[in-house]
């Protein structure tokens, strides 16, 4: 058990590596930036409490918000995605399948993980965004930013989760 | 009160919820508001040894075009003091002559050196990193000048680091001037392209054209007058009609800044005492 949060704590730390000096460089278009550090709340196992996961998710935000200069907002988005996590993943789970633990690819099948994914970058990356609008506001501009971010992370995740297969059990 | 009970530990996630959501936005309103600590930011000794340590490797990818861009500005420099020197001999000074109130506007700017070691250019509020702060001398409200020109204006500092708001933030705000007629107003940015900013309040008889030079007027003392901040790029009506709002080609190229100076102009005491005054009775009303 502390191995798997050990574990994750050094996910949280190389993917916030990544994001503040390789991701937060890059501007497909001035307008895509991917955002993979939401990738290690996404992992967070199924059968973590709500008030966990929600401290996991301000944490996280918070130390991005160190790097990028910006106190609270990637926080506040955090936050709020990791209260919904447990929602989006119940909405699109087949029906009368047993309890999941394991959250990714290879566990949830393509079809469910897609929508999973898809659902909770694109309600983070709207947070997001919307509470940066608060201090310069342009419809298309924020539209522009929310859809292609929201691709550029979704493709690298899903690539991320492909090649990351969990070990099988003998 | 048992249904109350088991309420409450069903959901009391969502007082957890609330807490956190009250406190990143308390966080984000401070940080816009007021003058604060910079343990939020990325002048923090954390966040400023990371960038520090991935400055120092990617620098070395930049020294091409750092090296060009100083040549450049050094063979300007020569120009400029070529040119001066002749005009100071048709004058019939020999330099070597120049008295000390030639220089006496110069005295008490001191410019301190510093590396950029994070750089945001692409967000609505961008800030630079600076790996000096309050031990070399650099405080809050001083100016930052790079090899192009003007950089942005120091906004927090921390013993070893400082914040810096760019040119490239919607907070910015620099008075400035139109080189050749001296016609003035204020420079901001409108997130979008960081190659260009808009300098409003250019009165409509005021006569302006393209390739006009930008630069600082120096009424606030952030900057000493004549630092360079652009070209005049595109000359539009303003919404109300009633003065030109300028697009300004900025002349640094801020997608690539590794070394700026930092403007320390000491305050007139005459001014300083002035403005106190001004403060006070303020505060008094």
């Amino acid at each position: 058990m502390i191995i798997e949060y050990l574990k994750k704590i050094g996910l949280l730390i190389i993917l916030v590596l990544i994001q503040v000096l390789v991701l937060n460089q890059i501007h497909i278009f001035g307008y895509a930036t991917p955002i993979l550090y939401i990738y290690v709340l996404l992992k967070l196992p199924a059968d973590i409490s709500r008030n966990g996961l929600l401290l996991w998710g301000f944490t996280t935000g918070l130390i991005i918000d160190f790097f990028s200069n910006t106190p609270g907002m990637h926080a506040a988005a955090c936050t709020a995605l990791t209260l919904l996590l447990p929602q989006i993943r119940s909405l699109y789970a087949p029906k009368g399948d047993v309890e999941l633990v394991q959250v990714g690819i290879h566990s949830m099948g393509v079809s469910f993980f897609t929508k999973y994914l898809l659902t909770a970058i694109l309600v983070h990356h709207s947070i997001l965004l919307l509470i940066e609008a608060f201090s310069f506001f342009d419809i298309t501009l924020l539209i522009l930013r929310v859809s292609s971010s929201t691709l550029l992370t979704f493709v690298l995740i899903m690539a991320i989760d492909t090649l990351n297969k969990p070990k099988k059990l003998v | 009160m048992r249904k109350l009970l088991d309420f409450l530990r069903r959901y009391n996630y969502w007082f957890l919820f609330v807490l956190l959501e009250v406190t990143s936005f308390t966080l984000l309103i401070q940080f816009n508001n007021y003058q604060q600590g910079t343990f939020f930011t990325s002048a923090n000794r954390v966040a400023g040894k990371i960038y520090e340590m991935e400055a120092n490797v990617t620098a070395y990818f930049q020294l091409k075009e750092s090296n060009q861009l100083l040549l450049n500005h050094n063979t300007q420099l020569e120009i400029q003091i070529a040119a001066l020197q002749k005009m100071l001999q048709r004058q019939k000074v020999s330099v070597a002559k120049i008295d000390s109130s030639l220089i006496a506007p110069f005295i008490g700017v001191k410019f301190i050196p510093a590396e950029v070691i994070n750089n945001q250019i692409s967000e609505i509020n961008n800030y630079i990193t600076l790996n000096k702060g309050t031990k070399e001398g650099i405080k809050e409200g001083m100016g930052v000048i790079g090899p192009g020109g003007v950089i942005g204006i120091v906004h927090l500092t921390s013993p070893h680091y400082s914040l810096v708001i760019s040119l490239l933030n919607i907070k910015s705000r620099i008075s400035c001037k139109v080189a050749n007629t001296g016609y003035f107003g204020t420079l901001r940015w409108a997130p979008g392209d960081s190659r260009y900013a808009f300098l409003e309040g250019i009165p409509r008889h005021a006569r302006c054209k393209k390739g006009d030079f930008i630069v600082t007027s120096g009424y606030s003392e952030i900057f000493p007058v004549g630092a360079r901040i652009g070209r005049i790029f595109k000359v539009t009506e303003s919404k109300d009609g009633l003065s030109y709002t300028v697009c300004v080609a900025l002349s640094s190229d801020f997608g690539n800044l590794t070394d700026v100076r930092v403007v320390a102009q000491e305050f007139t005491p005459e001014r300083k005492q002035l403005e106190e005054e001004e403060v006070k009775s303020n505060d008094d009303h």
